[in-house]
């Protein structure tokens, strides 16, 4: 069995040491921000913030307590996209009706556009579970089975759902393509 | 490569936003806040032990008046 990636930042936080959670917010804290944000799918930038400091809020109330040998990772997400399904239940049509907005910029770089702009595009045009799923698995490379275990699936369902999702994925991308195209060339 | 995977790769090569530096900076702060317990000043453990002293005093004082 390999050994926990972050067995030294749970031995510091569960010495209640700050170095602990310097150290799992390094490592975590952009991927999980940028997560959200895509989550979210609207560029909303000050829930996604809202929504990562209650997730490392959380950390630094429950981390002393993780055991040596929990996944920091799996449980950060986890604490992330219930914190998410929180405010998503609430304002599910405000954050439904937003704009497509994109998490990242890609006016300067053609290519960029074409590729990872379109990317995030067809993300936002998903289904949340869909997206969720897909963030996890692909953008964020959680092991299927952890998110199968995070979403409270089947792994065979979780199979299924991500093979229905990355196709619905293409189907959004082939559709944008000759837009983007168009837009790259003008 | 199937063209599905490539499209999981193009999912694993969207770039990192990262949050504001102001927030990084409140979330640590508040964060070791957490982790750390306030210390108690010293003289609050000394008044706590005085009055536990005085109280077991006068109890003792008191009951020593009844017989």
């Amino acid at each position: 069995m390999a050994p926990n990636p972050d067995q030294e930042t749970l031995a510091l936080l569960a010495r209640r040491d700050p170095r602990g959670f310097d150290a799992a917010y390094a490592k975590y804290g952009a991927r999980l921000f940028s997560f959200l944000n895509r989550l979210l799918g609207t560029g909303q930038r000050q829930l996604a913030e809202d929504l990562l400091q209650q997730t490392f809020l959380r950390l630094a109330e429950r981390g002393p307590e993780l055991r040596a040998d929990s996944d920091l990772r799996a449980w950060l997400y986890t604490v992330a996209r219930n914190a998410f399904l929180g405010q998503w239940r609430g304002r599910k049509q405000e954050l439904d009706a937003g704009s497509l907005e994109l998490v990242v910029d890609y006016s300067a770089d053609a290519e960029a556009r074409l590729m990872l702009g379109d990317v995030e595009r067809a993300l936002a045009r998903l289904r949340l579970e869909d997206r969720e799923l897909l963030l996890l698995v692909g953008g964020e490379g959680l092991e299927p089975l952890a998110v199968a275990r995070l979403l409270g699936v089947e792994p065979a369902t979780l199979r299924k759902r991500l093979a229905r999702a990355r196709q619905r994925l293409l189907q959004e991308l082939e559709r944008a393509a000759p837009r983007a195209l168009a837009e790259a060339s003008s | 490569m199937t063209e599905v995977d490539r499209v999981l790769q193009g999912l694993a090569r969207l770039p990192v936003a990262e949050p504001s530096a102001a927030l990084s900076e409140s979330l640590r702060a508040a964060a070791h806040a957490r982790l750390v317990p306030a210390k108690v000043h010293p003289a609050w453990s000394v008044a706590i032990a005085a009055s536990v002293v005085a109280y077991l005093g006068w109890a003792i004082l008191y009951t020593s008046q009844l017989y």
